[in-house]
């Protein structure tokens, strides 16, 4: 294990992890201050959502943030789109053609709509209706595209030499600080906006899919507490969790 | 263009609703018109009405089926209520033994379950040490704000 300075991050690097964000967790519930990156050039049981394992070889970034933000303890659903803006402004700026990335709700990374990168945050709360912490895993599919069943996965290979895992962790890092800031200055406001400039247009069509439940219709933008809404019928609802799939045909 | 969205005002006529066994309210002002429905003895899903400007299409509540007796639990001194709209799940992956069982003892603090919102899995924990008595979601349901998940006795 090594340990470096990114600003005001403490990277913590492991050249073998069984989960980036385990190891966070603990060190989040052991007390650790808000600022420690963990990284580990592979993962043994690194998580994907829905119960999948993400593919984990050596020279794609596996990295878990800590922070300790203020905010109402059901607010953490918020940092999960953040962390999707974050993680595509930094992905963006490696790009000839940048257009190519889009964000699919709540926060996965698409380039040409295949999975580039994901996102998954823990969140406890500290008792009294606030965070205690989060912890916001990320994986991004720097030299490889994993084999995944069922899944289109991409790579930035194809554009030249693929950052080192811990340059790519570095300019996350700064992107998490730039919009952490704004989220403290403005609000939500600005992050949604920024997520929209990246998502499908409105109307796109999509379905979401809640257990065996799926509900298919037109992109309506995002709620003021990070929900997906979604106009079916004469409705518009809005969705907390689902698994999106967008839909042929928009 | 974005949508008008109030959720503070959707969850509040939702506590309304719970509170009082009605089973719909609408509000209509300047701003738009919010109408909250609840299918009685159901519990809401992870989906919830959204307000649309007065001249903007019809709007309607979604309702999932529901635990039975959710409805009931909420007043009981021992309920864990909901902090928040999402799935709930009881097991750290799934596969893996569930957080608490019936009949177990907890610690103040201790995890009961997950609550996912947003790719965000947020810790349920106990308010004080007891005895959890029952568990009133299923793994993978969708839970509403407020909506009691675990007794503790």
């Amino acid at each position: 294990m090594s340990r470096a300075a990114a600003g005001a991050w403490r990277l913590m690097s492991f050249e073998t992890l069984g989960s980036t964000s385990d190891h966070c967790r603990a060190c989040a519930e052991a007390g650790e201050p808000d600022g420690l990156a963990v990284l580990a050039g592979q993962q043994t049981g690194g998580r994907g959502s829905h119960g999948r394992a993400w593919a984990s070889p050596a020279g794609n970034l596996y990295c878990s943030v800590l922070m300790r933000p203020k905010g109402a303890a059901r607010e953490g659903g918020l940092w999960s789109l953040l962390a999707g803006v974050a993680v595509a402004e930094a992905v963006a700026a490696l790009l000839p053609d940048p257009v190519r990335l889009s964000l699919k709700w709540p926060n996965d990374l698409l380039l040409d709509g295949c999975k580039l990168a994901g996102i998954l945050v823990d969140s406890s709360p500290d008792g009294a209706g606030g965070l205690a912490w989060l912890v916001i895993g990320i994986g991004v599919n720097l030299a490889h595209a994993p084999d995944v069943p069922g899944r289109r996965t991409a790579c930035l290979a194809p554009f030249g030499p693929p950052p080192a895992p811990e340059a790519m962790a570095r300019a996350i890092l700064a992107r998490l600080d730039a919009w952490r800031a704004i989220q403290a200055a403005e609000g939500f406001a600005p992050v949604r906006a920024a997520f929209l400039a990246r998502a499908p247009r409105l109307g796109t069509r999509m379905a979401v899919r809640i257990g065996d439940t799926e509900t298919a219709g037109n992109f309506a933008g995002l709620g003021e507490d990070g929900s997906l809404l979604l106009e079916a019928g004469a409705r518009v609802r809005a969705f907390a969790a689902g698994e999106v799939r967008l839909l042929a045909g928009a | 263009m974005t949508l008008p969205f109030d959720a503070e005002a959707v969850r509040a006529l939702a506590t309304i609703l719970a509170d009082t066994g009605l089973s719909e309210i609408e509000i209509e002002g300047k701003e738009g018109r919010i109408r909250v429905v609840r299918t009685l003895h159901a519990a809401p899903a992870a989906v919830t009405t959204v307000a649309l400007p007065a001249a903007g299409p019809a709007i309607a509540a979604a309702a999932a089926p529901p635990p039975p007796e959710a409805a009931d639990e909420s007043a009981h001194p021992g309920a864990v209520l909901s902090p928040m709209v999402g799935i709930a799940y009881l097991s750290p992956e799934p596969g893996a033994a569930t957080f608490v069982t019936p009949g177990q003892t907890v610690t103040a603090g201790q995890t009961l379950l997950l609550i996912e919102a947003m790719k965000t899995f947020n810790q349920i924990k106990a308010p004080k040490a007891g005895t959890v008595t029952r568990i009133l979601v299923a793994a993978g349901a969708p839970v509403e704000y407020g909506q009691p998940l675990v007794i503790l006795d």
